[in-house]
């Protein structure tokens, strides 16, 4: 026995209300951060991670506030992501209760920027959230490149060679999102993760494509991922998190189920 | 601690006599790489009988993430341990003291109960 593996529920946030897109288009409303917040916190979740998509300067305090109620009811780490661009921001998120911060666009355009923050608040509190898509041809090696802007954008950046650029600066933990699976329901780029999660030495995240619980088990045990995150299948009430948890530990992962 | 290898080397208040060393290369059970930070819910092996562990089962998860631990400390003196490639002190205590390695406030249920115990606690 020893160290269980993660799940981590993800409330895509806009404009203080949670939404799902299915790769970014066609967006649903599932509910108000807090009370979902909450509701995984007593399911037995063992992490929430809040990506504010919005991200826009007007709606800053908003989320400020938001995070502020969410930490106060509740009890399991909370990281918060999305338009985090200053030491400033940062501080001001770990103020209102995160325990974690996401860094994406900030640390490509900035890869100083990584070190800078863990420098400043320590490694333990810096994520380091990497949108990846395979741009390989199916005949040759895998390899996935680095997007920003939601996945339109491509840097030219390497996705192997940045997470581990992103740890030696100093990142404790890589939330890795497939571009390619995002939304689609049809499970984690396992190969991706494989490759991330053997090139560095901190703990990654899967993301990206969840559509049942065997595509959680697959990211852990084929993926070699630390957590797993999901978003519309606990939302939408398809799975609880207990399901999740309970099918994951009968699947020979260790998790907490007390 | 006495002292601590964080920030290349510090001196520390001296509560306890034990030292805090950064975790480096660890190997799992099976041979695999060990993650730095430990990062997640690991379980406690409570070493002693404590008010603080009053209605915490033995074993029971918290919340870890940390990328350096305790070491050298007292037997008597550790409330708890955990094992992540080496076994650390989880819980240490001494007279009106008790101090955790994991997050009491990010451990729900479990931690909220040993924050009550705290309150609770009159050595």
């Amino acid at each position: 026995m020893g160290l269980a593996k993660r799940i981590i529920p993800c409330l895509d946030v806009d404009a203080g209300r949670v939404v799902k897109g299915v790769q970014f288009v066609d967006i649903r409303d599932a509910g108000d951060p807090v009370e979902i917040a909450k509701r995984y916190n007593d399911a037995g979740a063992d992490e929430i991670t809040f990506l504010d998509i919005t991200a826009s300067h007007q709606e800053r305090d908003t989320t400020l506030h938001t995070v502020e109620q969410i930490a106060s009811q509740v009890f399991i780490p909370l990281t918060v992501g999305g338009g985090v661009r200053t030491l400033e921001d940062i501080r001001n998120l770990l103020n209102a209760g995160a325990d974690k911060v996401g860094i994406n666009s900030a640390a490509v355009h900035n890869p100083e920027f990584v070190r800078e923050a863990a420098e400043r608040f320590g490694s333990q509190c810096i994520v380091v959230a990497i949108d990846a898509k395979k741009v390989s041809a199916e005949s040759e090696t895998n390899r996935w490149e680095i997007f920003t802007h939601g996945g339109r954008k491509p840097t030219g950046l390497d996705a192997v060679a940045w997470a581990r650029k992103m740890t030696d600066y100093g990142a404790g933990e890589i939330l890795l999102t497939s571009m390619d699976r995002d939304g689609t329901k049809n499970g984690f780029d396992i190969a991706l993760t494989r490759a991330i999660a053997d090139a560095v030495p901190v703990p990654v995240i899967a993301s990206g494509g969840v559509g049942n619980l065997q595509h959680l088990v697959d990211g852990v045990v084929q993926g070699g991922a630390d957590a797993v995150l999901a978003a519309s299948i606990f939302h939408f009430g398809e799975y609880s998190v207990q399901e999740a948890k309970q099918f994951m530990q009968a699947a020979g992962v260790e998790m907490r189920l007390d | 601690m006495a002292r601590s290898e964080e920030n290349n080397g510090v001196d520390c208040l001296g509560v306890f006599d034990g030292q805090v060393t950064f975790f480096g290369e660890l190997q799992s059970d099976t041979g695999g790489r060990l993650k730095v930070p430990h990062m997640g819910w690991n379980q406690v092996r409570q070493g002693m009988a404590h008010p603080m562990w009053a209605g915490i089962a033995d074993n029971t998860r918290f919340y870890f993430v940390h990328s350096y631990c305790v070491t050298g400390l007292a037997d008597e003196e550790v409330a708890g341990r955990c094992d992540y490639g080496l076994s650390f002190a989880a819980a240490a205590t001494r007279k009106n003291v008790f101090a955790v390695q994991f997050h009491p406030e990010k451990s729900a249920d479990a931690g909220l109960t040993l924050l009550e115990n705290f309150l609770r606690w009159r050595p």
